[in-house]
């Protein structure tokens, strides 16, 4: 007697298989290895003053923590933006080359789950490898953040700060190190990252090639990071405007309409570095954008795959 | 046994699109067919001759221009339809970083099998096919007749009442070839209905119940394999151990009749693919019995 | 067919896109709002600001790499400085401050190199006429001055930013304008850092006319407690502040034997002090007079008397021990 599986429309068991399985082959394949010149990097820029560095009197420690943060979130943010589309894209016309699509699709498994778990597979890989370059990101800037502290307090003590004021100044230099606001970066640009990996999911889901997938795909990413820009000149200029420049309406229109905003995602990691009060509902919000952003491209690779013939 | 088909097509057409801008190209025409349960099935026809075109329908990984195709009284479009369906595809690539048990047990997974049942499952399946010793091996380094083989395994893991084969012996050894019919009779004595498509005649003589033979899209003949294949003013009578002189009274009986003539006599033929199994599997006895 | 699908899973995809992005572009714009108003999201860069951008820094700012490309562009500008092109530095510092508004410290050194660095090479080059070489020393000055502003405008707080900008125009070695350098100074006349504290009484009394309001700041530091004493000018400044006549009845003068800890040192304070005055245009209350006086008590040698001897600048206390023990040894001798 033949096992009846569920066969309901969407299954979150069904999509974690497939998910588990992009994982395994993502690994399999060794994608971690760049971990090892990431790893060199992170620890290697910890020995690396700035060129006019004059020492703590010019507490200039701020900026060097602040650029060891900027270098490490900059890398981690390129890293898996690329990551999100290239294996983004490889993923399903790998499988219909291979024909495993083939075998998967006459199983009971609905093309909604396939996609699904596709694209959690590479966030689970992209996420993993973000949380591996976290912690070595909190361990070097720990490792900083404390010679800076130690610096500046003697600093400090030597110009003579009362003694209450010491504790606000090394709260100062600390708030520059590995705190709560700075996971708050990593995540808008993990958050980031799943968003153009759907990006490149939908495209690779009508594209004929894998490389016209990964061009398009970046061309979204560099397109969403002016995306503001269009949608400011919609907000501040209005369409119909006294003099309006017909053709840049037309195009900022587009622009504003079809391409996600990477700039918040952005905006949230910068602020982040500079140890600005980023806060929860900002979190939230931005979750909610990347949510949405997902939900849609989802919906519409499905409703491109649905009815793919192979 | 149920009245419902296992697979039924009904005036089943497909077009592509052409090379030549706009040009559509007909691949499948108003086939009809019916498999009953338990059957064995075989499609066959020349390359390109829509025989997989029509599988995939079965299938549901294509979607008919007009017509339908049912498994189980089920539409092939429907996801439902794939629960008593296991495929082994022509030339199988399987995801080549996960070993033959991870294979078997991804495609369970899916089928919702789990637990102690699927991993019993798992290893009947693998003794079935003859990989129990390379279950940990990823499949990057099977050979063609391994990847046939774990393919067979992932068709049957849920244990479906259809199994769809295509080429299921294309570029496979003689030895391999034997096993795998052996294995199609065995899943037919069980009642398991297949349907094969292929273009090695004489194995899908050996193991088909019904054929149906498809010609540039169109189903140019179809019907019980003796019934087709049957020469029907000819008998054959095969004697073994028989003298000369009963040779001799037999071709005396036929004369005598004036109704039949004897068209040809000689020494019955075994097959090519016979007398290689017979002489690699007695070298190979041989070989075990020196160690 | 095909080909009618493909067109219809277009459109249908654009529909979608189109139809979300009209429900989602308010949202997201009041979003962006809110993040450039509490300084989280950096704000727009201007137009001219772009064409002055090279490939490298435009990738950057598509790719989402702002402040990166900002550190790495300041890195860069450093070699301007060293080959003193201030023309392409000056601009470079434009693209980086766009790029990374909200980081103080490329301000800082952006001012420094147009006030500081780019003023001293205008001063020193013997290329330029005398008078070409005053012109553009000012334009450079009032070029950081500019810079300093403009940083503010991004970075309210910022501390150093000020202090910065009261240095360049208090340095005498510039062209002072103590006005200017006070005004800035006075921006941090509460910081925690006591050297920023300092500043502003240092700049208001070197200014004439404006010794009282020296005299009130000299009396607020004084309640910080001691940490303003280790310094020499703060302690010089609580006695000759409190000199001034003019001062109402009944405020406290601090007197020599209050501030130092002997008469020594207070004469050595006050020495360098007075030595100042010339250069510095410190308020010079009752210095002399207190001077004389203490050259009578401790019997200064006529080679660490200002009144016969040109001083010297500044007065070491190692030179100050050489000089007693040559009095001491000359008077054995006698």
């Amino acid at each position: 007697m033949s096992t009846r599986a569920s066969t309901s429309f969407f299954s979150l068991r069904r999509i974690l298989i497939i998910a588990q399985n992009t994982v395994t082959q993502l690994v399999r394949m060794k994608v971690f290895y760049f971990l090892a010149p990431i790893a060199l990097l992170f620890v290697g820029i910890q020995f690396f003053d700035l060129i006019w560095y004059q020492g703590a009197e010019t507490l200039q420690p701020e900026q060097e923590l602040r650029m060891h943060k900027n270098i490490c979130l900059g890398t981690m943010m390129v890293f898996s933006s690329m990551f999100g589309i290239v294996a983004t894209a490889l993923l399903i016309p790998g499988d219909i080359e291979d024909r495993t699509l083939y075998t998967i699709l006459c199983k009971p498994v609905p093309r909604l789950d396939y996609l699904v778990g596709k694209l959690l597979g590479v966030m689970a890989v992209i996420f993993i490898a973000m949380v591996v370059m976290d912690v070595l990101l909190v361990a070097t800037l720990h490792f900083r953040t404390e010679q800076k502290l130690v610096e500046v307090t003697e600093y400090m003590k030597k110009i003579g700060y009362p003694e209450e004021d010491l504790a606000a100044g090394r709260a100062e230099i600390a708030a520059h190190g590995p705190t709560l606001i700075l996971q708050y970066g990593v995540m808008a640009h993990f958050l980031k990252a799943s968003v153009i990996a759907a990006v490149a999911l939908l495209i690779s889901t009508f594209s004929t090639s894998t490389i016209f997938t990964i061009a398009t795909s970046a061309m979204v990413w560099i397109i969403g990071a002016f995306q503001s820009v269009a949608r400011e000149g919609l907000f501040t200029d209005p369409f119909f405007g006294e003099d309006p420049n017909m053709a840049e309406r037309i195009v900022s229109t587009f622009v504003t309409l079809v391409f996600p905003d990477f700039k918040l995602f952005e905006s949230i990691a910068d602020g982040a570095v500079r140890a600005e009060e980023v806060l929860h509902t900002d979190m939230a919000q931005l979750g909610g954008f990347a949510a949405l952003y997902i939900g849609i491209y989802v919906v519409l690779s499905w409703f491109v795959f649905s009815d793919k013939e192979f | 046994m149920s009245d419902v088909p296992a697979v039924e097509a009904k005036n089943l057409v497909k077009d592509f699109k052409g090379a030549f801008k706009g040009k559509k190209v007909r691949a499948v025409k108003n086939v009809s067919f019916q498999i009953a349960p338990g059957e064995v099935y075989g499609l066959i026809g020349p390359n390109g001759s829509g025989k997989s075109t029509t599988m995939k329908a079965v299938l549901g990984l294509v979607a008919p221009t007009s017509g339908s195709t049912s498994i189980f009284g089920r539409n092939s479009l429907k996801v439902d339809s794939r629960n008593e369906v296991g495929f082994l595809p022509e030339n199988p690539y399987f995801y080549k970083h996960l070993t033959a048990a991870e294979t078997v047990r991804f495609y369970g997974k899916l089928c919702g099998m789990r637990g102690r049942k699927l991993k019993e499952r798992i290893g009947e399946l693998l003794e079935l096919v003859g990989l129990q010793d390379a279950r940990d091996r990823r499949l990057k380094g099977f050979s063609k007749g391994m990847l046939q083989r774990i393919g067979l395994a992932q068709a049957m893991v849920q244990d479906p009442r259809l199994l769809v084969l295509d080429e299921p012996t294309a570029g496979v050894d003689p030895t391999g070839s034997r096993e795998i019919r052996d294995l199609i009779l065995e899943l037919k004595n069980r009642g398991i209905t297949v349907f094969l498509c292929s273009h090695l005649l004489e194995q899908v003589q050996q193991v088909c119940d019904r054929v149906g033979i498809i010609h540039q899209g169109v189903l140019v003949n179809e019907g019980r394999l003796d019934d087709l294949i049957a020469v029907e003013n000819r008998t054959e009578l095969i004697l073994e151990n028989a003298s000369e002189s009963l040779l001799d009274q037999i071709r005396t009986l036929v004369d005598v009749t004036h109704q039949a003539e004897v068209v040809s006599e000689g020494n019955a033929r075994t097959t090519l693919e016979d007398l290689f199994l017979r002489e690699t599997m007695s070298d190979a006895k041989e070989q075990a019995a020196s160690k | 067919m095909r080909r009618f699908k493909t067109i219809r899973n277009l459109i249908v995809i654009a529909a979608v896109l189109a139809g979300t992005g009209y429900l989602r572009m308010p949202r997201e714009q009041k979003f962006t709002q809110d993040l450039r108003e509490r300084k989280i999201a950096h704000p727009q860069i201007d137009s001219e600001i772009w064409s002055e951008m090279g490939q490298t820094s435009l990738a950057g700012a598509f790719g989402g790499l702002r402040s990166v490309m900002a550190s790495f562009m300041s890195v860069g500008a450093y070699d301007h400085f060293e080959n003193n092109d201030w023309y392409e530095l000056e601009k470079d510092y434009d693209v980086i401050t766009a790029l990374d508004p909200y980081n103080s410290f490329y301000w800082d050194s952006g001012g420094w190199h147009l006030g500081w660095n780019a003023a001293s090479w205008a001063k020193r080059n013997q290329d330029f006429s005398p008078a070409k070489r005053q012109l553009f020393e000012m334009e450079y000055l009032e070029k950081g001055d500019a810079f300093y502003w403009k940083g503010l405008k991004y970075n309210p707080k910022s501390e150093k930013l000020y202090y910065e900008m009261g240095a360049m125009w208090s340095n005498e070695f510039k062209r002072p304008d103590l006005e200017r350098a006070a005004e800035a100074f006075k921006m941090v006349r509460y910081s925690r850092n006591p050297v920023y504290r300092r500043r502003y009484l240092f700049t208001v009394s070197r200014i004439t006319g404006r010794e009282i309001e020296a005299y009130d700041e000299m009396m607020r530091l004084m309640q910080d407690g001691p940490i303003h004493f280790s310094v020499p000018k703060f302690r010089v400044l609580s006695v000759i502040l409190g000199s001034n006549p003019e001062l109402p009845d009944g405020v406290l003068r601090p007197q020599i034997h209050q501030v130092f800890q002997t008469k020594e040192l207070a004469y050595r304070d006050l020495y360098n002090y007075r030595a100042r005055i010339k250069y510095d245009g410190y308020y010079a209350g009752n210095i002399d007079q207190l001077m004389k006086q203490l050259i009578d008590e401790l019997k200064v040698p006529d080679s660490l008397n200002p009144f016969v001897t040109e001083p010297m600048r500044p007065l070491y206390p190692s030179v100050w021990r050489e000089e007693l023990e040559k009095r001491d040894a000359d008077a054995i001798i006698d």
